[in-house]
């Protein structure tokens, strides 16, 4: 009995002095706590776009500057709800009407409809005939001025000013670069199967100021935006010699890239603008080549056998990401800017296509290809953390904004009849939106900001 | 045999110890629940007592007599006894009249200085110290007698069970310890936080993101100020606008009042918030 039992006690009497030194450090830290303040983790939020009041903004009198004042708005409200990340709130919820810049908001007016972010903007036709647009960012639950800033430029560019505005909001908020003042360029595809045409065209990153750069003649391929100038690179079918172009936007002129021997496609620039990186096939064995566009001097990066495709430079142009079926399938690695010490990244099930890295660099984007879907996916560009953020009968071609928050592919509907669409995309997966375009599109193409 | 012969001794006293023991408590626990309901009529006598204070029984006594036509059945609802024994003795009630015109003095000009004078938000206003002052009260029942009893002495120091509430920065060190806020509760917190956090799940490097934002309330339990204790580096947009985001939470107005029982406003007074996206990403 004694000594069954005598063990027992035993045990704490053995955890006594530990508790009482529990017990004791816990009195001793007490005080520290009872003064300082309690902790609660927040750990997770809700995923919602950001409530936004977008009031119009007003021109003094009626007329040209008043119109105006109402494009803008319209162009900034629908940039700002096309992003994702912001719920425009309806104008017929206002409960202070702010006429001018005069007037400081009424807060609680706005926190009373659900507003946390509050636009105030004028409109004024100046003298000399330009427009004059101010506007102010307003944080309605910290009742302070978040950026307030004036544009002055010609009336005809009142869309651009719409979307710096825009920019200039949803950096303040976000933390991101802006992208609304940008541009894409496309391929833009008509006619039957068998006698495709296909042209490069370009618009706003909303689709507004629509135009058609090529006639139509040469099949076009792959355009690409330099990262740094109004240009772009792609591969045209001139005379039935797949070469790489290099075309300025604003001024037409159009120019090859090298006269390499074989066939040379899937060009890309790096970010700076002076190099384009691009593949070269040579009886059939395809490999990565450098080019400097100030020098013209090219350079080898890989030397394999296997198909070694769609280069794409790091932001900081340290690294390569490409396409490569040297292990055995097509799958994607990164390699340093020279050439050397590749290694393979993606691990997944199926097969890896079109890298692009991240302009922010934290991500690569990918098409995949597995039991006959597509996807649009992105990862680390060490590999890790694999999202497939979207997929279909065909995904393909992403490009990013030049923020790296937002990526744009296209999609090809199953038949005969298909259509072929560009949509965009946020990179956590929400918010997919078809950018309308007037015919068949396809290879879209995202340039930077615009200078 | 010896053994097996103690054993079964031992047992048997044992059980019947136990029987002896057990069978009392169960008794006296039942005297123990007819208890508690003189004790809550003596939290209302309290106020007739206030100058004397000192002698807890006798208090005890007095309130039971004196209110016995009315509080009887006051003794199941909690709410009416309060209301009326102010009414019956001459003392209490000019406390009452005191505490609520402070009441709507205080909360309004608070509101002020950020909407300027709203008709609809006056009038959440006032709704809200109505019905705070009478969660109070019913709180009282549930307390524990040892929360009685140190709440005595506080009304015996502040008179009115108003103005503590307000004036309850003074009297802080007197409850804190007693009643930490329970695991429902805290939570209840925490969830109403989350449902005002907008988050940006797309932000740069948002795994690494940890920022903290210190909460003071108003007595009404409102939030009155919310600060960043962590510095937001110039150079960090990302950063500044996850900050920025966890202020917009705290400051969002479906989170005020906060869900804090309002007995726990003492300790409560000020919290920390250290909003990260750990959660959400699965960390």
């Amino acid at each position: 009995m004694t000594s069954n039992v005598a063990p027992k006690p035993g045990r704490p009497r053995a955890a006594v002095p530990l508790l009482m030194a529990v017990a004791a450090s816990l009195c001793l830290a007490v005080p520290r706590p009872a003064a300082a303040d309690l902790t609660i983790d927040i750990g997770t939020g809700q995923i919602e776009p950001m409530p936004i009041a977008v009031t119009e903004f007003r021109a003094k009198e009626e007329g040209e500057a008043a119109r105006l004042g109402q494009d803008i708005t319209r162009v900034v409200t629908a940039d700002l709800e096309r992003s994702g990340l912001f719920r425009p709130i309806n104008p017929q919820a206002f409960i202070q009407s702010l006429p001018s810049l005069d007037i400081q908001p009424r807060f609680s007016d706005w926190r009373v409809i659900g507003g946390q972010a509050l636009v105030q903007g004028a409109v004024l036709v100046q003298p000399d005939g330009s427009l004059r647009t101010e506007f102010r960012l307003w944080d309605v639950l910290g009742e302070a001025q978040l950026v307030g800033r004036a544009y002055e430029a010609p009336p005809a560019n009142w869309r651009r000013v719409a979307h710096i505005i825009a920019d200039a909001i949803y950096k303040r908020i976000t933390g991101e670069e802006g992208y609304f003042d940008t541009r894409v360029v496309y391929v833009a595809e008509s006619g039957p199967e068998e006698r495709r045409v296909k042209r490069l065209a370009i618009m706003d990153q909303d689709g507004a100021n629509h135009k058609f750069l090529t006639s139509g003649r040469e099949l076009v391929l792959t355009p690409r935006f330099s990262p740094s100038t109004q240009e772009i690179t792609y591969l045209s079918y001139f005379n039935d010699r797949p070469r790489v172009y290099l075309l300025n936007i604003d001024t037409g002129r159009q120019e090859i890239v090298g006269d390499f021997p074989g066939m040379t496609f899937a060009p890309r620039f790096s970010d700076d603008g002076n190099k384009v990186i691009m593949s070269l096939a040579v009886d059939g064995n395809s490999e990565i080549y450098v080019m400097d566009l100030r020098t013209r001097a090219s350079a080898r990066l890989t030397n394999n056998p296997a198909i070694d495709t769609s280069p794409c430079f790091s932001p900081d142009g340290s690294r390569v990401v490409f396409n490569s079926d040297r292990g055995g399938s097509q799958q994607i690695y990164v390699m340093d800017a020279g050439g050397n010490s590749a290694r393979r990244i993606s691990f997944g099930e199926g097969r890896y296509a079109t890298p692009v890295w991240s302009p922010r660099g934290d991500l690569v984007a990918f098409t995949k290809i597995n039991k006959g879907e597509f996807f649009i996916g992105v990862m680390a560009p060490d590999g890790s953390g694999e999202r497939l953020l979207t997929k279909g009968f065909l995904v393909e071609g992403p490009t990013w904004a030049p923020n790296g928050r937002v990526l744009m592919f296209f999609r090809q509907t199953r038949g005969a009849g298909g259509r072929t669409r560009l949509y965009s995309i946020d990179l956590t997966g929400y918010n997919e939106r078809e950018i309308v375009t007037p015919t068949d599109a396809s290879d879209p193409a995202w340039s930077p900001l615009i200078p | 045999m010896r053994r097996g012969v103690i054993l079964s001794g031992l047992l048997h006293a044992a059980a019947i110890a136990i029987a002896v023991v057990g069978l009392p408590q169960s008794w006296q626990k039942i005297d123990v629940i007819a208890q508690p309901i003189p004790v809550q009529i003596v939290d209302i006598s309290e106020i007739t007592n206030l100058p004397k204070a000192a002698p807890e029984p006798v208090a005890e006594e007095k309130p039971q007599e004196a209110k016995k036509p009315e509080p009887e059945p006051e003794k199941e609802k909690v709410a009416p006894p309060r209301e009326e024994p102010p009414e019956p003795e001459v003392a209490p009630p000019p406390p009452p009249p005191e505490p609520k015109p402070e009441v709507k003095e205080d909360p309004k000009p608070k509101p002020k200085p950020e909407p300027e004078a709203k008709p609809e938000q006056v009038a959440q206003v006032k709704d809200k110290p109505r019905r705070r002052p009478k969660p109070p009260k019913p709180d009282f029942t549930s307390v524990l007698k040892t929360v009685e009893d140190i709440r005595k002495h506080r009304k015996t120091t502040e008179k009115s069970e108003e103005k503590p509430r307000q004036t309850a920065s003074a009297q802080s060190a007197n409850n804190i310890p007693d009643q930490p806020l329970t695991l429902s509760e805290l939570d209840a917190i925490r969830r109403q936080f989350i449902s005002c956090w907008n988050v940006d799940p797309g932000t740069k490097d948002l795994a690494k993101m940890v920022v903290s934002v210190r909460v003071s309330l108003n007595p009404d339990r409102t939030v009155r100020e919310a600060q960043l204790l962590d510095n937001i580096g110039a150079g960090d947009r990302y950063y500044r606008s996850f900050a920025e985001s966890a202020l917009r939470a705290v400051r969002n107005p479906r989170c005020s009042p906060v869900r804090l029982p309002p007995k726990k406003f003492e300790m409560m007074k000020t919290f920390i918030l250290r909003f990260s996206a750990k959660e959400m990403l699965g960390l």
